[in-house]
């Protein structure tokens, strides 16, 4: 049984926007990082995920569960953290804190310290005086504090200083080494590709694509600019090497993808001058899918 | 607090400074608020003076405010993501909610009517009418859960607190406002048909005619099914949160 499953969800709200034919599913011990542009239809699956939404077409499961009509059962075990700040007026962190832990009957309160000391955050503050890094903190929180086996966390590290986005980074992982199940939109790649095991890309409604990240990882490619001692070199090498090479004067381009050392094997019977290599990001990966282009 | 000073007034000898007082005001002004004398016991004198307009208007805006509070609010703030990220179903959450609405009315209503018995037997013992005192009191707890139920179901309804405000207070306002044309009198008086507070009559009760526990009985329904379709619709609605 997938801990997330979802299946040919529709919801139109007309003009193209909405979610469409969303079809995937995560597994345990997964953490899957959910990227897309802004209103891409990140938190219209989060929010049929949590049973706010009726979907107009499919399906939402959460622990087996339809997350729609059987949301109370599945709430127990998930911790959420909604995309836009949303407390009640009036409380203190600690108050809003220890209303939810009774509303979720809570009865062991320090896993709530732990995290609030770790955050750094002081809850004795008002809710309304806080600044949105410290809401942010808050509402972290509140989705940690239950142990949940199922974390649904939207944009978690908006409004999160440097320091405090390595401390989540820090959790994340450790919830994954327990064994917990995550699913978090963001906005950061650098994020994702630190913590999230798989990744899926939505632009207008659709998945773009879901890919494991060692094969985004792998996919990258690497551009080497390699300068030859002479143009011989260079046109011998050129019909050696199979893959594809752009030539300017006595300077190859190289883009290949992952294999390294086989390219590294072929210049080493060549007389060469300089090798520089650029880097093709995850950013630049990504982009390419936000773009609309896809990378093959 | 007003309740109990008015109370305190009453003075069967002053009666004749009462009415000079009161015909200050224009006739049609009294007529209108239902503030007009009925009769000069003393519970003709808190019917009046009480019963006709202030027991009916402040709660009424007490009401008008909570009720918003019960689900609109939250729904508009976002805040209700968090009640419902809990093991509560919205069945749930929406019956604490009119369960709070609707037990704050009722120990608003025991809260005057043990005052009113109070003072009346402190100030003016054995002169009050306790029965005709339970009857007012009755039927403001239906004339109130009714406005209850109006203004749940229109912040169950509503995602915003401004629409939710403006149904779930603009209906009874209206409501009021037209039983006070009708109060007027002459050509306005058949406008009593176009507002529920034609079925608490200070006046009806106080002479007790029939049909006034009828009367009880219809605003105690409507409430009923006002909170019954605030619950479906909110059960079953999308939320934007």
């Amino acid at each position: 049984m997938s801990i997330i499953e979802i299946q040919d969800l529709t919801k139109d709200y007309g003009n193209n926007k909405g979610v469409f034919d969303l079809n995937f599913s995560i597994e345990e011990g997964d953490i899957f990082g959910y990227l897309g542009p802004n209103g891409a239809g990140k938190t219209t699956t989060i929010r049929h995920l949590m049973g706010f939404l009726n979907p107009d077409k499919g399906s939402t499961r959460v622990l087996g569960f339809d997350a729609r009509t059987q949301s109370e059962k599945i709430q127990k075990s998930v911790g959420y953290l909604p995309g836009e700040i949303a407390f009640f007026e009036n409380m203190t962190g600690l108050e809003f804190l220890k209303f939810m832990a009774k509303m979720r009957e809570m009865k062991d309160l320090s896993r709530m310290s732990q995290f609030v000391e770790r955050l750094e955050l002081d809850p004795k503050g008002r809710i309304r005086k806080m600044s949105k890094g410290m809401k942010q903190k808050v509402g972290l929180v509140c989705a940690l504090m239950d142990d949940p086996k199922v974390l649904i966390l939207d944009e978690p590290t908006s409004g999160l200083d440097p320091l405090m986005q390595n401390i989540f980074v820090e959790i994340v992982h450790e919830e994954k080494r327990r064994g917990k199940t995550i699913l978090m939109s963001s906005h950061s790649f650098e994020e994702v590709g630190r913590t999230c095991n798989k990744v899926g890309i939505i632009k207008d409604g659709r998945m773009v694509a879901i890919e494991d990240i060692k094969t985004l990882q792998e996919a990258k490619s690497k551009v080497f600019h390699i300068t030859f001692n002479n143009e011989e070199e260079l046109r011998t090498f050129k019909n050696t090497y199979g893959e594809e090479i752009i030539v300017n004067n006595s300077t190859a381009k190289v883009k290949i993808r992952g294999n390294v050392g086989g390219l590294l094997k072929e210049l080493s019977k060549c007389d060469i001058r300089d090798i520089e290599s650029a880097h093709q990001s995850i950013e630049e990966l990504f982009l390419h899918y936000y773009g609309g282009e896809k990378v093959d | 607090m007003y309740f109990g000073i008015m109370i305190t007034m009453y003075d069967p000898e002053r009666e004749d400074a009462i009415r000079a007082m009161m015909n200050v005001l224009p006739q049609e002004f009294t007529n209108a608020l239902n503030f007009n004398l009925l009769d000069t016991s003393l519970i003709g004198f808190i019917a009046s003076y009480l019963y006709g307009f202030l027991v009916i208007m402040f709660p009424m805006i007490f009401i008008i405010i909570v009720s918003n509070r019960m689900i609109a609010k939250h729904v508009d703030s976002g805040s209700m993501a968090y009640l419902l990220a809990t093991p509560n179903d919205r069945k749930k959450i929406a019956l604490t909610q009119v369960t709070f609405l609707v037990g704050s009315i009722f120990l608003l209503i025991v809260y005057i009517t043990l005052m009113g018995i109070g003072l009346s037997e402190a100030f003016f013992p054995g002169s009050l009418d306790k029965k005709i005192f339970f009857d007012l009191n009755i039927g403001a707890f239906a004339l109130h859960f009714a406005f209850g139920g109006i203004g749940f179901l229109a912040s169950a309804f509503f995602n915003e607190t401004k629409n939710s405000l403006a149904l779930g207070g603009g209906i009874p306002i209206m409501f009021f406002l037209i039983s006070t044309l009708a109060n007027v009198g002459g050509k306005l008086e058949n406008l009593k048909y176009g507002t529920i507070l034609t079925f608490y009559k200070n006046s009806d009760i106080l002479s007790q005619v029939d049909g006034i526990y009828f009367n009880f009985v219809l605003l105690f329904v409507l409430g009923l099914i006002c909170y019954i379709s605030g619950l479906v619709v909110f059960n079953k609605k999308d939320l934007s949160i």
